[in-house]
């Protein structure tokens, strides 16, 4: 989470937290990436700053699992078989620091190779 | 020895001496070995020596004609297995199928499956051959064989051993990789034993070496290309889900290795995929377990 200015905030940023005006009344739900017309209108609704959820550095093993998920199709991403793996694979890395780059592309990777398996057996993709 | 105090040396010794039993290789085995280092041998030699072994024999040309090796036809002489191969893939070959046979019979605690052991080993082998391919294609046979045989110390402790439930125990308990629990319960990991067995059998240098170093190796600088492949073959299976026998975390890759191979995203995606091809084509070793 990270409140950045209206001024100095990236097109395309995700909101950490949902936008509420003086009611309480969600405005923008949490997730929803700022376009150009939202700042637009919040900075002329008064708003100064909003809470963006922190980009990943683009090394980062979060990061490279965003960039993986982005290049499957979506009936391979939420197939109940790939989300097990998903779960197996991170369950064998317990013990890996998210700080060990190596080890933690090692694991993407891995983890891409055996999904496109399951993929081409099922004919997903 | 690189990276082991006298005291180390003599603990293993102590050990490998108190193990009575210990399994030892056909004759055949070590005959196959000297005669393919021999430059006057032919295949018809070893041919012959190998076709007065019937068991070895049919495990032989089980595997060559497996769809590992995907010769179109039949091959039906150990022989023309030999020329079409090459003494170094059969000698290897032999040794393997003789390991676990040497192995497959003897008592062990419940906590170790020697059929995953084995299913963890012919995976490295693979891998690491498929390393070599990329990076050291001189490399390949070596380290198909010394990734298939990495692990061998793991199979001694645990059939001769009475330490071996408690390292299987501890490893479990601290959810950590049957290496460190060895460590800490008899000062020392599979790889030295293992390392120690195979001198026991005369193995050539070329595989002790990295039975002793793919835990740790870092701890030489010798033979740097096929402990890498071994290495990384090791790391590239745990991670692909054919877990060590007796591990509970993953082993960690040597920034020396990752370094010296040059890996990035794109390498690392492909020997994994490549892996599981090659091992989707290996049954016939992983029957030599059953």
């Amino acid at each position: 989470m990270a409140l950045v200015s209206l001024d100095n905030v990236t097109v395309g940023s995700i909101l950490a937290a949902p936008i509420e005006d003086s009611l309480g009344r969600i405005l923008i739900n949490a997730g929803e990436p700022l376009t150009e017309q939202l700042v637009a209108v919040l900075k002329k609704r008064g708003y100064v700053e909003v809470d963006i959820r922190p980009q990943p550095s683009p090394h980062s093993a979060e990061a490279m699992e965003e960039r993986v998920a982005g290049q499957m199709a979506s009936s391979v991403q939420f197939d109940s078989d790939v989300l097990r793996l998903k779960q197996a694979v991170g369950e064998r890395f317990h013990n890996v620091s998210e700080k060990n780059s190596r080890m933690q592309t090692i694991r993407v990777m891995a983890q891409k190779a055996l999904i496109n398996r399951i993929a081409q057996q099922k004919g997903l993709a | 020895m690189e990276e082991q105090s006298a005291g180390q040396e003599a603990g293993i010794e102590e050990l490998i001496e108190n193990v009575s039993e210990l399994p030892t290789l056909p004759s055949v085995v070590t005959r196959i070995t000297a005669m393919t280092s021999n430059p006057q041998t032919n295949a018809a030699d070893i041919g012959k020596l190998i076709s007065n072994d019937p068991s070895l024999s049919s495990k032989i040309l089980r595997l060559v004609n497996s769809a590992y090796y995907g010769f179109p036809r039949k091959i039906t002489s150990v022989t023309k297995a030999i020329v079409l191969l090459g003494f170094n893939k059969v000698k290897n070959i032999a040794l393997s199928a003789s390991v676990v046979e040497a192995f497959k019979g003897s008592g062990k605690p419940p906590e170790f499956d020697f059929y995953k052991f084995w299913e963890h080993s012919v995976a490295v082998g693979i891998a690491a051959e498929v390393v070599a391919k990329h990076y050291s294609p001189k490399s390949i046979d070596d380290a198909f064989v010394g990734g298939l045989l990495h692990d061998v110390g793991k199979v001694v402790i645990a059939s001769f051993m009475p330490e071996a439930s408690s390292i299987f125990e501890l490893a479990k308990e601290n959810r950590t990789t049957f290496s460190k629990a060895a460590e800490e319960i008899l000062g020392m990991h599979e790889g030295e034993v293992g390392a120690r067995l195979s001198e026991h059998w005369n193995f050539p240098e070329v595989l002790v070496h990295p039975i002793r170093y793919t835990v740790r190796p870092q701890g030489t600088r010798q033979m740097r290309d096929v402990l890498a492949c071994i290495h990384l073959g090791d790391i590239l299976v745990s991670a692909l889900g054919m877990t060590a026998a007796g591990d509970y975390a993953m082993p960690l890759i040597d920034w020396g290795v990752w370094d010296d191979l040059k890996l990035d995203e794109e390498s690392i995606e492909q020997l994994c995929a490549e892996t599981l091809v090659g091992f989707h084509n290996a049954q016939a070793f992983l029957e030599l377990a059953s």
